[in-house]
Order: structure tokens, then sequence, then C-alpha cells
């Protein structure tokens, strides 16, 4: 009998701690408000050496981040440096931010290039190899499927929505269409900046505007889809580019150059990706420079979008 | 302590134990289960909310965000939602300051996505859940979660719990009882049983006629109870066989014990009474012994009882035979009263063969069973062997004692023989041949002298010769007589009454059937020796005037008969008895003759009547020609 009740009496001590004691605990209590009414604001880790990386805009803000996220990821595996992504708020300018060195490194299209570049010497360093395998792209301007517009003249009278005014896919190669075919925004009913180039297609899907510029890969896909029918493809133009900052150090640009020529999105880095194909650079970069930009920079002073020299 | 109240303890303390295992287990695990699930949904609402609060965040519509935040209030669980920017500024839901410890309470490290913590706040226990706005963005969206509803739930669901383990433990308290008693039932009836046969009772069977294994056991019991039982009832009666065996053997051994050779009978059968007594634990007893020739009793040995106390009674078993006494017909039982009690008396024959020489009479307080009744029956025939071995014995005495007379008288007789070849060879022959020789020596002094002297005296020297054969053949004669090889018996026997030195010869008359076939030489030299004997004793001392030799040849005997009319002499069979040296050795030695080859020899004398000496011989088939002629 002695034996049944130390049975019991050790299975109860060893079940004791499970048994909620440790509401008996005394702890901090964390007050949540304060009297201070200064603001406060969250520490943010800074100590540690991090490259900023910023980007045009392109699509859905919240989508580009989920893109771009990974690719810092593979950034920071292939260099050893450490990257933080900072998605342009609507009170700042990339252009400028990249050019004063608060961006370090960003994604941006042909005319952002060629007015940082003109601005505040921004190096382009690599461009996107696009799902042709280049590394030009181009873009398409769409309407409707229930549009009875057969060419770019029938634009004549007609509301046109542009994505966002520094895309290149989305307004400068549009414009340059645009011009070609003898339209210029005067002829238009109305013109607008969508924002990004999903944007673009909601507002031509609906019908909210006649036709739209758009970028050639989203375009495909959605005419494809039959939500959009493609209306006039434009001629190649540089892709976007990976340009970095005027103060950061060579040793590191290069180091960051060859980590993205070696960039392989369809190949041993294409499972931590996130929808890379959407991007201009779907099969990764090939390096380049400021001459590969003349004839956009050509037609950009043309069109009186940029002053074209150095400022 | 009983089994059953041992199987209640048990049983209830096992309940009690799992029920004390069971609550803080089961609390714990669904307490943890329950805060998971919760704690899953926190998360899975702080992410869909991140995912809706990322465009406007990074399109800078904080307006959006702060209103969506709010809008989170109308969950009565929230107690606040914040939005950290990246560039570190705070978007929430307080409508003073928020609390720069709250800020800092949870934040997310650089690889983690999401985090939880529980803390204490001036509004009640909370759960910050923390989430990235964005993977890869440096921005997190921080909810406060009451958790005094899930503490309200865990205590709910462990007072069910235990509640329910209370009942339980209720519940199998009353369940452990009567299980205990449903269990240690037969096994208390098993254990009563037990001790019934430690007690030794067999007799008794336990009633347990359920189906499971306490039932099977209970048959097995019973089962090996009957085996037991019947076991227990061959040992008894092997015990009371072998016990019976024993006192039967105890008897015997002790009765045979008592027969020693050389000891009188009665001795021999006070101390097997005694035995028998003793060992069949009987009140006593008395031996009867009934003469040889007659039904009369003439021996009695009593122990316990006097002799003048015993019915008088014939010679009960006389009528019995091997066969009857063998099938236990020869048994008597009747009643004795003695000294205000009574007796049953048991009577068993003492036997030999077929021959009743008495009987042993036994007392007891009851009836003596059928082992002690063949015991007592063996015991007769053992008592009669014993009784017929000391008469053998007895005669096989006397006769080696007649044996060794018959030696000492054939030692004497052949000394007395010897003496008178001797003394005859020297009286007489040696003498004469003496004087032959010296009549011869004279003679041959003489035959060249005086021829005719010569030859007288050799004449005379011849008669002598003759006459010193004569005696030689005497002599011899007596040795032997060459009669009883040439003619026979009878007239050997005449030869030697005629020739024997009588005072007066006496008239010889012989009589009988002889012829001239003859009998066994043993036989008829044995008949011719004790005839010698006869005639020889009555030629010494009868001075008879008359002797009558007869010889008769019967189909199984010969007989041959010396009478004669002398003076007699007064006949005393205890004369054989007589101290060494003065025992009439003559008579002796013709009665041992006689038996020697299975004969006897009687004589009769009275003084002034004679003497007649009897012998008779047995013949074998082929000795009996005498008849036949």
């Amino acid at each position: 009998m002695p034996k049944v009740v130390l049975i019991i009496l050790s299975t109860i001590l060893f079940l004791w701690p499970i048994t909620g004691c440790s509401t008996l605990t005394k702890e901090n209590v964390i007050p949540l408000t304060q009297e201070d009414q200064n603001p406060v604001t969250a520490k943010m880790d800074v100590t540690s050496p991090v490259y900023t990386f910023s980007y045009d805009r392109r699509m859905d803000p919240a989508e580009d981040v989920k893109m771009y996220a990974p690719f810092l990821k593979y950034l920071e595996t292939a260099t050893g440096y450490n990257f933080e992504l900072r998605p342009m708020t609507p009170n700042q300018n990339l252009i400028e931010e990249l050019g004063t060195g608060r961006v370090d490194i960003a994604a941006i299209g042909t005319l952002s290039y060629l007015k940082a570049h003109q601005k505040y010497g921004v190096r382009a360093v690599v461009r996107g190899i696009t799902e042709q395998g280049k590394a030009e792209y181009r873009a398409l301007i769409i309407t409707s499927t229930n549009s009875n517009l057969r060419s770019l003249s029938d634009l004549r009278g007609k509301t046109f929505t542009f994505g966002s005014d520094t895309s290149t896919q989305g307004y400068l190669i549009p414009r340059i269409m645009l011009t070609e075919a003898g339209v210029n925004l005067t002829d238009l009913t109305g013109y607008t900046f969508a924002g990004s180039h999903f944007d673009t297609a909601n507002a031509v899907i609906s019908g909210r505007y006649a036709a739209g510029g758009i970028q050639d890969t989203l375009g495909r896909e959605l005419s494809n889809k039959g939500l959009v029918r493609i209306l006039a493809e434009s001629e190649e133009f540089p892709s976007s580019t990976i340009s970095v900052s005027p103060s950061l150090p060579t040793d590191v640009v290069k180091k960051i150059q060859e980590a993205l020529l070696k960039f392989a999105p369809e190949g041993k880095d294409k499972g931590m990706l996130y929808h890379w194909d959407q991007t201009e650079m779907p099969l990764g970069f090939v390096s380049t420079d400021d001459k590969d930009f003349e004839k956009a920079r050509i037609w950009a002073v043309r069109l009186g979008l940029f002053s074209g020299g150095t400022e | 302590m009983k089994l059953g109240n041992k199987i209640s303890i048990v049983i209830v303390a096992i309940i009690a134990v799992m029920g004390l295992l069971t609550v803080p287990l089961i609390s714990h695990f669904v307490g943890n289960a329950l805060r998971e699930s919760v704690q899953d949904k926190e998360i899975s609402l702080a992410k869909v909310v991140a995912s809706n609060l990322a465009n406007p965040a990074l399109t800078g519509n904080y307006l959006t965000v702060q209103r969506n935040l709010e809008g989170l209030k109308e969950d009565r669980q929230l107690v606040y939602a914040f939005l950290i920017l990246p560039d570190g500024s705070i978007l929430h839901t307080f409508k003073g300051n928020i609390s720069s410890d709250l800020v800092e309470l949870n934040r997310l490290t650089p690889n983690q996505s999401q985090a939880l913590k529980s803390f204490s706040s001036n509004d009640g226990r909370v759960e910050d859940v923390g989430v990235l706005l964005l993977d890869g963005l440096e921005s997190e969206l921080h909810i406060g979660y009451k958790e005094d509803y899930i503490q309200a739930t865990l205590k709910r669901v462990f007072e069910t719990i235990f509640t329910l383990t209370l009942v339980g433990v209720i519940l199998g308290s009353l369940a452990a009882g009567a299980l205990g008693k449903y269990l240690s039932s037969p096994i208390e009836k098993l254990t009563a049983l037990t001790r019934k046969i430690k007690e030794g009772q067999l007799d008794h069977r336990v009633t347990i006629t359920t189906k499971d294994e306490v039932g099977e056991l209970a048959q097995s019991f019973n089962r090996m109870l009957t085996a037991l039982e019947e076991s227990m009832s061959k040992i008894r009666v092997a015990e009371e066989e072998q016990r019976t065996k024993n006192r039967e053997l105890s008897v015997l051994n002790g009765v045979a014990e008592t027969i020693r050779l050389g000891q009188e009978i009665n001795t021999v059968l006070q101390d097997a009474l005694v035995q028998i007594v003793e060992n069949l634990a009987l009140s006593g007893g008395w031996v009867q012994l009934r003469s040889r020739e007659t039904t009369e009793i003439n021996n009695i040995i009593t122990l316990g009882i006097t002799e003048h106390a015993i019915p008088c009674s014939e010679c009960e078993f006389c009528e019995c035979d091997l066969s009857m006494i063998e099938q236990g017909q020869c048994l008597s039982k009747s009643s004795l009263h003695k000294d205000g009690r009574t007796y049953q008396v048991t009577g068993v024959p003492i036997f030999v063969n077929d021959r009743i020489l008495g009987a042993i009479y036994l007392l007891s307080n009851k009836e003596l069973i059928s082992a002690d009744l063949a015991t007592l029956q063996t015991i007769g025939g053992q008592l009669g062997t014993m009784i017929e071995n000391v008469n053998l014995w007895k005669e096989l005495k006397a006769r080696e004692a007649k044996v060794s007379q018959l030696l000492e008288k054939v030692i004497v007789a052949q000394e007395d023989e010897r003496k008178r070849i001797a003394r005859e060879l020297h009286d007489e022959t040696s003498q004469s041949l003496a004087a032959l020789a010296m009549r011869l020596k004279v003679s041959m002094g003489w035959i060249h002298k005086d021829t005719r002297k010569a030859e007288a005296l050799l004449e005379e020297s011849k008669d002598e010769a003759v006459r010193i054969m004569r005696e030689l053949h005497n002599i011899v004669f007596h040795l032997r007589p060459t009669l009883l090889d040439d003619l026979g018996l009878v007239p050997a026997l005449r030869w030697l009454a005629e020739s024997r030195d009588w005072k007066e010869p006496p008239e010889v008359d012989v009589q009988g059937n002889w012829s001239k076939e003859r009998i066994d030489p043993q036989v008829e030299t044995t008949l011719y020796r004790i005839g010698q004997e006869a005639i020889t004793n009555a030629a010494k001392y009868s001075q008879a005037t008359h002797l009558f030799i007869e010889f008769k040849v019967e189909a199984t005997e010969a007989i041959l008969r010396i009478q004669d009319n002398g003076k007699g002499f007064i006949w005393d069979e205890n004369m054989f008895e007589l101290e060494q040296g003065k025992k009439p050795l003559g008579l002796v030695g013709m009665m041992e003759r006689a038996s020697l080859i299975g004969g006897r020899v009687e004589i009769y004398s009275e003084v002034k009547h004679g003497t007649t000496v009897e012998a008779v011989i047995p013949l074998k088939k082929e000795d009996n020609s005498y008849g036949k002629n």
C-alpha cells in the first residue's frame, strides 16, 4: 500500500509544473499608452552596413515588394552584402534618392536612367534580358477586345492612358509610337498616367480609356488571355536597367555587377523568386553602358521629356 | 485485508491517479491546442490585415491604413493594432500616444516573419501578434488580442474535466467495489473450501457457475477435489489394508518367533497366544489341544481367562478338512459373559494338513474383521505345523538317541565279535595248530625211524587238521551263516536256534509261508540279525523249553516272530530311557535295525510267560514274491 501512495504523490509532484503555476509568477505590466505626446518611432536597425535597393514602381505596390524581396536575398547571398528594400513613397523621388545616395541601387527604366544619369551621374551596370532573350524590349499599345480601333491613327479623338510618367514602356516608348503615327497628345480627347502597367491594363480592360501604352510582356499575356487586343507594337529599346548611385564604391559596384550577371532566374535561382517572369528582366542581365541608351536619349529630348544635357 | 477491498482500493487509486493525470494533461493539451488554434487564427488575421494594408501603406495612403486599423477594433477581442512603417513611424489604434515599451515589446528579428508574445498590460493579459507587412520589407504590423477569454475558456474546460473526473472517480469507486466483490466472492468461496480441505473435508464442493476463468477454475477445483477424494479413499483403503497386513505380519511374525524347537508345546502355545492377543488388541483367549487318537480335549492353555470360565466344548472342528478351512467354513462365533461384560468369542481350528489338532479361541470386544479371521486361520495352520514340528522334533531326538545307542552297541558287538574270534582262534585254533605242528614235527622225526608210527601220527595230524578246519568253519559261519545265503532265512534261523549253547536245548518249532523265492537280501539279513539277537537272548536268558519261529510274507510286509516260553521279564517302555551303559542294547539294536529299512520291532514279555519279539518290515512290490509261491 505505501508503494501506491508513493506513486500517487510522485505523479502529482511530476505533474505540478503543468497545472498552471505560471499564474503565480509576478510579471511586469506593460503600459499600452504613454502620457508623453512626442511621436513615438520604432527603433530601426542602423548598425549593420546595408545597401538600399529601390525600383520604379511597375505593378501593384505589394506585388513589386514580393518580386524584389527574394531578388535581394539572391544578391545578399551572391555578394555577402546586406540589402534593404526601400519602396518609394509618393513624396519621394527615386531619381533624387538614387542620385543623392539615399538609395544605392535601383531597378529603373530607360527614361529614369537618362534623367538620373543626366542629373546625378547615375550609372547603369546591367540591362535585363527579356523573354525574347534580348536586352531590349518593346512597348505595346493595347485596346479593349471590343474596340473598333484598327490603327494608331484611329486614336485621334480618343482617350489614352500611360503608365507612370517616368516609365519607359509605359510612357516614353508609347509617346514615340504615337508621335511616329502622327498622333500628338493634343490629338487625343484626353490622356492620363494610370501609375503602373497594372493600372493601365485595368483602365483599358474596363473601357475607361480607349487605349494604353503598356509593357510588352504583360500586354502579350493579357492579349493571350483575351482581355485586350494589341493595337501596335514598338521597335526595340534598351530594356530596364539596374543602376547604381554615383556614391557607391567601385569595388562594390563591380561585385554587384558580377552577381547580377550570374543571376539565372530560369536556372539555379528560379526556386527562390516570385513572379520574376513578369519583370522586364525575366532571363537575367547583360552588362551595359551609357552608349546603349543614345537612341532613347534622342527621342526623349525630342519629345521634351528631359533636356538631354547634363544639369 | 480482503482481496475485494484491495482490488477496490487499487482501482480507485488508479482512477484517482488517472484523473489527476488526466485533468492537468487534458487542460494542458486542450489549452495548448486552443491557444495554438487561436494563435494560428490571430496570425492568419494579422497576415490578411497586413496584406490589405500593404498597398495603401506602400503608396502612402496612411489615412486609409489608419482607418483600416481602427476598423479592426470592432472585434471585441482586439485590444490594439499598430503598424511600424519602414521609416520607423507608427500608425496605431490608440486614442492617446502609443507606449514605446509596447512598440519594442515584440519586435521581429531580421529572419522572423512573425512573432507572438503574451504579456500583462494595464488592460489585462494581452497577446501581441507581430507579422511583416510584406516579406523583405522592414515594416511590421502588430495586433494585440485579449487573452482573458482564452483563460476563461481554459478554466471552463478545466472545471468540466475536473467535474467529469470526480464523477468518474465516484462511479469508478462504486464499480470497483462491486467488481472487487464480484471478483473476490468466488475466490473467498474457494478459500473457504481450501480451509475445509485442510481440515480433511473433501466432500464439499464450490458452487460457481459463471462461464469465465473463475468458473473454469471452480470447475477444475471441484474436479480436483473429486479426484483427491477418490485418491484419499484409495489411500485410506490401502492404508487400512497395509495396517491389516502389518498387523497380520506382526502377529504371524510374533507367533513365528515364539516357535522354537526343543521347547515344550505348551510354552510355545502360551507365547503364541500372548502375541496374538497383544497384536490384535484382544481381551484374551485360550488354546485347546485334543489327543491324537480321540476327540477328547487333553490340553488347555489360557490367557486373560481362567480355565473354569472356559465353556465346555467338544472337538468343535474335528469334522473340518483342509478345503473347508481354506474356504473359511471352519470358524465359530459365539459370545461369553465374563466379569459382567460380554465378549465375542472367535474360534479357529489348529490343523496340519487335514488333521485337526485343536482350536484357538479369542475374546474380543467386538466382532473380528475378515482380515483378522484370515490371519487367525493362518495362525491356526502355523500353530498346527508348529505342534507337528515339535512332535517330530521330539521323535527325531528320541531316534537320534536310539541311533546313538545302536552305534554304541554295534561297536560293542563288533568288539565282542572280534574278542570271540580272537579267543576262539587263540584258545582253539591256535592251540590246535600248535598241537598239529608238534604232531607233524614228531611225525617227521619218526618217518625215517618208524614209518608206521609216523603214518599213525600223520593220520592223527590229518584228523586234527580236519577238526581245525571245522572250527574255522564255525567261526566263519557265525560271522555270516552260509545257510542264510544257501537255504534262506527260516532254515538259517532254525540252524541258529539249534546250534546255540542252550542249557537245555528247547524244542524248536518253525512255521510260515516262505518259499524258495527270496525276498530282498537287505530285508532278509535284517530279519536274520533280529532273529539272531532274539534267539541269542532266549538262549542266554530265557531258560525256555520251547522256541517258536514264525515267518510270514504278506502283500506289503514281511513278519518275523520269535516266541519263547521262558521266564520272561518286566516290560517297561521307559527301560529305553535308562542311563548310558544300562540300556538294553540288544533290544534297541533290533528296533533300530528294523527302523533303518522302515520296519518296526515290537517286544512283548511277561514274567514267567515268555517273550515274544515281532519284527514287521515293509516290502517293496518286487520283494513280496514269497506270497506268489
